[in-house]
């Protein structure tokens, strides 16, 4: 397997876990990547020998050098093509539901655990389940699942971009250029969420707070 | 009786009525009934001249200017008519002054024609040819033709009596042609006035000794008379008269008594107008005496001269003692001749004219000759003095109407001299007002502009300030991403790693483990750390300096370079720029800049020096330099200075100049904070 991270604090953890729950039968091959570029090397090696099993993948990792692959999601979508038969575990800081939401769309991993939903048993059981029974998410990834089928409100991509970026602090006029909108379409989208989420006031913060409530953000 | 009666009661109803608004117009129609009694001719002329009086008081009471005029002109004529002539004279002259002031031409003109009319009895001729001239002047200015030729008329008599006989026969002329060729006048008014006019030629022609002439408009004169309607018998004898007297002139003897017997078959003439009859008799009694028929002859002028003396017609008792004088001479009888012609000049000597020339040259051929010598000579002196008169009434005449000329070419080029004076005033007096709205416009609009441009440096500084405080927020924003950044990523993970080792490693208690434990540990501290230096960053200023002061810095920097200049730039690191407002940012700004040009265009300065100081509640803002100085009470007035002092004074605060030549200057700006 490959794991892929910037802090070898965190690839350390998971070594400790892993091999914590290994029993005598199991033979773990690890493989350490910290950047794109390393990834794609032991990704492209693999590929000749012996094609990984499974990936551990970190989101925010150094973007390779040619800029093509620029972070974790990337690399997992790329990874994907490259081994197809592999099992992705996407671990990741962003606990933000668009991340999540997009994480799930594109990547479609095996597991997706939120970092700071993690104890090493957690890590245990998600690590065992994914061998056997993919997939498996951690309670974050869930609630937010739980709380994307129960509601009545459907957002679109563009729609939960301009949310994610606004909770980010990003002012209007600069949201244009992000969603690739014209500031009027935006400003129609903003409108338009806040119909939905009901903001009396008409304050994005209202927004932004009624959509972390509906599990949005 | 009653009728008196009824009128006085009139009277004394509109006397006493009160004037009520609503009343006026009944007022109006009272005064007219008033004014339309006053020429009643069936009623008696003091009658009349009473209902005239009334209504000039009423219409004066009402302020009705018309109806005052109308009133004031029965007045006149009514006096006239009772022969006061001197309420006559102060009619004419109060109608003349109300119709001057009320500005009406009819009135003006008839108002001179009274005053004409006066002086005419009153034989003063320059002053009746004076007002008949004015009166004349207005008739034809309104193109009445009517009364202008009855003025002519008046006139005409009046020159014909100061023997103007050319002047005379021109105004009549002017009367009969005017009166021929109007359209306006109706033929029965014109016959009435062409018959003196025909018969005043008559009588000028006669004095030319024109007889023919004279002859053929008195004959003109006695048809229209004949033609009236009314006929005056009077009248036709005069013209009878007139002629005869002509024929008698033209030495037509027969055919002059012809014409006195016709007029003597109006056996009523004596008693009717005893004055004409005597007269006729006078003419007829002479005519005959002429003609060598002494037949009747001196009863005749007996009987003619008992009546003048009943009459005391002078004149004509002159005139027959004459011709009694010239029969008795005839007749030899010397004594009642002299007698005669003595008596005639005596009455005679009372108005010293024709009549006493007269008089005079029949004594020179009775007398004696040392007497008829005497009386020669007086007659040669009188007759020059007479024909000087008449010469000089002529040229009095022809003054009048060359000066009143004059007077009006005068008064006419005044009112234009006048009106040029004024149109010249007028324009001089826009033209100063438009200079001065052109000046003091132009100084609104450099005003303005000055205004303007300082608007547009302070909107600049104020923009510079936004940005500066724009740059100023994106770099805390960029801090506290990068903040946010590390200590998501570096910190989080770092922690998240060591928590993940920590708890796999829990369970085991072994020696291994527990060095490893250790290692874990030991890391937990180094992030602790790291914590600390990020919470230390964070507390620090995160840009560095005060954004206003960095903007003095640059300006400073920069102008400094052009200006040639070393600087010292210092500041008090308590000031809070943060709390100072905008304005007084912005005038700090400019004062500095200002002081600077000052600086650069005066004082050939080596170093400036500018220090932001604390002084309890006050910014205190130093520029010194050690330039050239000036004095301070001559500079005041330069536009930098002014602009520094009106700057400080707009934020409240106080300036002061420190300089003395050779030795540099110092501006001191105290601000409250």
């Amino acid at each position: 397997m490959l794991m892929i991270d910037d802090h070898p604090m965190i690839i350390e953890g998971y070594q400790n876990t892993i091999l914590s729950i290994k029993t005598h039968k199991q033979e773990f091959d690890i493989d350490i990547a910290s950047t794109c570029d390393e990834a794609l090397e032991y990704i492209h090696n693999s590929l000749n020998s012996k094609p990984y099993d499974l990936l551990f993948v970190d989101i925010k990792i150094p973007p390779s050098s040619d800029g093509l692959i620029t972070s974790g999601e990337d690399l997992a979508k790329y990874a994907r093509k490259m081994l197809p038969k592999a099992k992705i575990i996407i671990l990741t800081m962003y606990n933000e539901s668009y991340r999540i939401h997009n994480i799930l769309k594109t990547i479609n991993p095996e597991g997706l655990l939120i970092k700071s939903d993690l104890t090493s048993n957690e890590l245990s059981s998600a690590f065992l389940n994914i061998l056997e029974n993919p997939p498996y998410y951690s309670s974050t990834v869930n609630n937010f699942l739980r709380k994307t089928i129960t509601t009545d409100i459907f957002v679109d991509e563009k729609n939960r971009k301009i949310l994610h970026l606004l909770s980010q602090g990003v002012k209007t006029k600069n949201l244009a250029e992000h969603v690739g909108l014209s500031l009027s379409a935006v400003e129609k989208r903003k409108k338009q969420l806040k119909e939905l989420f009901s903001v009396e006031d008409g304050q994005d913060e209202t927004l932004l707070k009624e959509a972390r409530n509906k599990g949005f953000l | 009786m009653v009728k008196r009666i009824f009128f006085f009661f009139i009277v004394l109803r509109f006397t006493f009525s009160g004037i009520a608004q609503d009343r006026k117009l009944s007022e109006v129609d009272s005064i007219s009934y008033l004014i339309e009694k006053a020429d009643d001719k069936s009623i008696s002329t003091i009658e009349r001249l009473t209902f005239a009086e009334s209504a000039k008081r009423l219409s004066e009471r009402i302020k009705n200017d018309t109806l005052i005029s109308k009133a004031l002109r029965y007045i006149a004529v009514n006096q006239y008519s009772l022969k006061n002539y001197n309420l006559f004279k102060k009619a004419g002259k109060d109608l003349l002054e109300h119709s001057i002031r009320i500005k009406d031409s009819f009135y003006i003109a008839k108002a001179n024609v009274y005053l004409g009319q006066f002086y005419t009895m009153a034989s003063e001729s320059d002053s009746a040819y004076f007002y008949y001239y004015n009166a004349e002047k207005v008739y034809r200015s309104i193109k009445n033709d009517l009364e202008l030729a009855k003025t002519l008329l008046k006139i005409a008599v009046v020159q014909k009596n100061e023997k103007d006989f050319i002047g005379s026969e021109v105004s009549t002329i002017e009367a009969i042609s005017l009166l021929e060729s109007s359209e306006q006048i109706e033929s029965s008014y014109k016959n009435e006035f062409l018959a003196p006019l025909y018969n005043n030629l008559g009588i000028i022609y006669n004095e030319l000794g024109d007889y023919t002439e004279a002859i053929s408009y008195h004959e003109k004169a006695l048809e229209i008379r004949k033609k009236f309607e009314d006929r005056d018998l009077r009248k036709e004898e005069e013209s009878q008269n007139n002629i005869a007297v002509v024929y008698k002139n033209a030495k037509e003897y027969d055919k002059a008594l012809e014409y006195f017997d016709q007029i003597l078959i109006d056996k009523n003439l004596k008693l009717d107008d005893p004055s004409f009859y005597a007269l006729v008799i006078d003419n007829y009694a002479h005519t005959k005496f002429l003609l060598n028929n002494t037949e009747n002859i001196p009863k005749l002028y007996y009987d003619a001269l008992k009546i003048c003396d009943s009459i005391n017609d002078d004149y004509r008792a002159i005139e027959l003692s004459i011709h009694l004088s010239e029969y008795y001479k005839r007749i030899n009888q010397l004594d009642s001749a002299k007698y005669y012609a003595y008596r005639a000049k005596n009455l005679a000597s009372k108005t010293y004219n024709d009549d006493y020339l007269k008089a005079l040259f029949h004594l020179t051929k009775i007398e004696e000759d040392s007497l008829a010598v005497r009386y020669y000579q007086e007659y040669i002196t009188l007759n020059d003095s007479l024909i000087n008169n008449e010469r000089a009434i002529r040229n009095k005449f022809a003054r009048i109407r060359y000066e009143t000329k004059e007077i009006e070419q005068r008064n006419e080029r005044i009112t234009q001299e006048r009106l040029y004076l004024l149109i010249l005033s007028i324009v001089l007096i826009l033209s100063i007002f438009l200079i001065y709205m052109t000046i003091s416009q132009r100084a609104k609009n450099k005003e303005l502009r000055l205004n303007q441009l300082q608007q547009e440096a302070n909107e600049e500084i104020y923009n510079l300030m936004l940005t500066q405080q724009d740059k100023i927020e994106e770099g805390r924003a960029q801090e506290k991403k990068r903040i946010s950044e590390d200590l998501h990523d570096g910190i989080l993970g770092r922690l998240f790693g060591t928590r993940l080792s920590l708890d796999s490693l829990n369970e085991k208690t072994d020696v291994d483990t527990v060095k490893n434990r250790g290692v874990y540990i030991e890391e937990l501290k180094a992030i602790e750390q790291e914590i600390r230096k990020i919470s230390h960053d964070l507390n620090s200023d995160i840009v560095s300096g005060s954004g206003f002061f960095d903007m003095i810095k640059t300006l400073v920097e920069n102008q400094t370079k052009v200006y040639n200049l070393k600087y010292e730039l210092k500041k008090n690191d308590d000031i809070d720029w943060e709390s100072i407002p905008n304005k007084t940012k912005i005038n700090f700004y400019r004062i500095i800049q200002e002081s600077l040009q000052n600086i650069y265009k005066h004082a050939d300065a080596k170093l400036v020096k500018i220090n932001f100081e604390l002084k309890n509640d006050f910014i205190l803002l130093e520029i010194s330099d050690d330039g050239n100085g000036f004095e301070i009470n001559k500079v005041k007035k330069g536009i930098g200075l002014k602009n520094i002092a009106s700057r400080v004074e707009d934020l409240g605060g106080d300036l002061d100049i420190n300089s003395m030549r050779g030795k540099g200057t110092t501006i001191l700006v105290l601000i409250p904070n």
